[in-house]
């Protein structure tokens, strides 16, 4: 019972942390003009950008709560990795980093994870995977090639499905709820916890950036999310269901890139991938328009902004029921 | 049109994919992993595991080409390039 009442109190410290600090954030990057256009409205309106610092400080008051009450480190990487992460984004979003060099930064997201792992090897142990039915996996040597990829992965794929009103912080809210059920389906706490702070603060988030947004995440926001993400697979030793979850997200990310051929700056692709005619959004299906899941969403027929948000939700709400059920598989061993 | 209606074929392709990498991964430790030469020696140790991760990267491959293969189908179906 004890742990249920931790979740519920760093959730809702995360939570009112990144709600008291949401309007002060949107009303400083106005002044300063850091705005950007909400281009799939028709009156084109500015909308404050970088408002993800707001998620940011969200987790780190929910870690270090988390922290102060028990002592583990595996709280302190969690926040380290979405603060490094969070601050290539604040870079980029100042200065726009070319897309190669924001993903190469990106990769060495781990390395706060890895610091941690050497220096705590009794309260953060990285490795073997667990899957349904068999157990943990004997992966040894390729679990160690691919850590570098586990938060650049979903802080990019988080970051590339960021592009309508409240759809990046919906599906982020759908994936942590479904974290936080395979956690406590699994007495996995420290995940549960990680993934409670992650749902406080992109909640809060959520209610000013749903559709119509009052404000944008901004690459500090969406990178910082995605690594929260990534982060809670590998130290709460989910990543099979942090993948799960994470489906849409990766869906958009490789089928996006597949079709351009490799990684592209937003303001590098020639053809967008969907056409705004008056409020109605339509696929692009010119060659050379990438394939996102908006793309491929409106290939079945036109749709408004809000029907565009509900199906992207849709489908981030399957796959947080496909990484509630790799949980329970997990309970089964064969 | 109704929300369902417009996702339910990418959810498919959804369940496709994860259940496919359920059953990848499932391969990679059963079958790839445990493969060991015969001979002994670090130059053996080194082939044995350029061995194992040769071929876990052909399945991953694998399983992307039949990702994207499905997804290139759905366009085929409802128009495009």
């Amino acid at each position: 019972m004890e742990n249920y009442s931790i979740i519920a109190e760093i959730l809702i410290a995360s939570f009112l942390s990144t709600f008291i600090a949401m309007p002060i954030i949107m009303k400083v990057m106005r002044r300063l003009n850091i705005l950007g256009i909400d281009v799939h409205k028709p009156d084109r309106p500015d909308v404050p950008e970088m408002g993800g610092i707001g998620i940011i400080l969200g987790i780190a008051v929910g870690a270090f709560i988390i922290y102060a009450w028990t002592g583990n480190s595996k709280y302190l990487a969690y926040i380290s990795t979405v603060s490094f992460v969070g601050l290539i984004g604040l870079i980029d979003d100042l200065y726009i980093l070319k897309a190669k060099v924001k993903t190469m930064l990106t990769i060495m997201g781990f390395l706060p994870l890895l610091i941690f792992a050497i220096q705590y090897p009794s309260q953060i142990v990285l490795g073997r995977p667990e899957l349904p039915f068999i157990g943990r996996l004997r992966l040894t040597i390729i679990y160690w090639l691919l850590l570098p990829f586990a938060i650049a992965v979903p802080a990019n794929a988080v970051n590339m499905m960021d592009t309508y009103n409240g759809v990046m912080s919906g599906s982020v809210a759908i994936a942590s709820s479904s974290l936080l059920i395979s956690s406590i389906i699994l007495g996995r706490w420290d995940s549960a916890y990680m993934s409670a702070i992650l749902l406080g603060a992109i909640s809060a988030f959520y209610y000013y950036n749903r559709y119509p947004a009052r404000v944008f995440a901004g690459d500090v926001g969406s990178l910082s999310v995605g690594a929260a993400i990534g982060a809670i697979s590998v130290l709460g030793r989910v990543e099979i269901i942090g993948v799960t979850v994470l489906m849409p997200f990766i869906m958009n990310a490789f089928h996006s890139l597949s079709s351009l051929g490799g990684l592209l700056e937003r303001r590098e692709i020639k053809e967008r991938p969907v056409i705004v005619e008056g409020g109605i959004l339509k696929a692009n299906v010119k060659k050379g328009a990438p394939e996102t899941l908006a793309n491929l969403l409106l290939r079945k027929g036109e749709a408004t902004e809000l029907e565009l948000i509900n199906a992207y939700h849709l489908l981030a709400l399957i796959a947080g029921l496909l990484g509630v059920i790799t949980a329970i598989l997990m309970r089964v061993k064969i | 049109m109704r929300v369902f209606e417009r996702v339910k074929e990418l959810a498919l392709i959804m369940i496709i994919a994860w259940i496919s990498m359920i059953i990848m991964l499932i391969i990679i430790d059963r079958f790839i992993v445990p493969i060991t030469l015969m001979k002994k020696g670090y130059m053996m140790l080194l082939f044995e595991s350029l061995l194992k991760i040769t071929l876990s990267s052909i399945i991953a491959v694998g399983w992307l080409y039949l990702w994207r293969n499905l997804v290139k189908r759905y366009i085929k179906k409802f128009g495009g390039n």
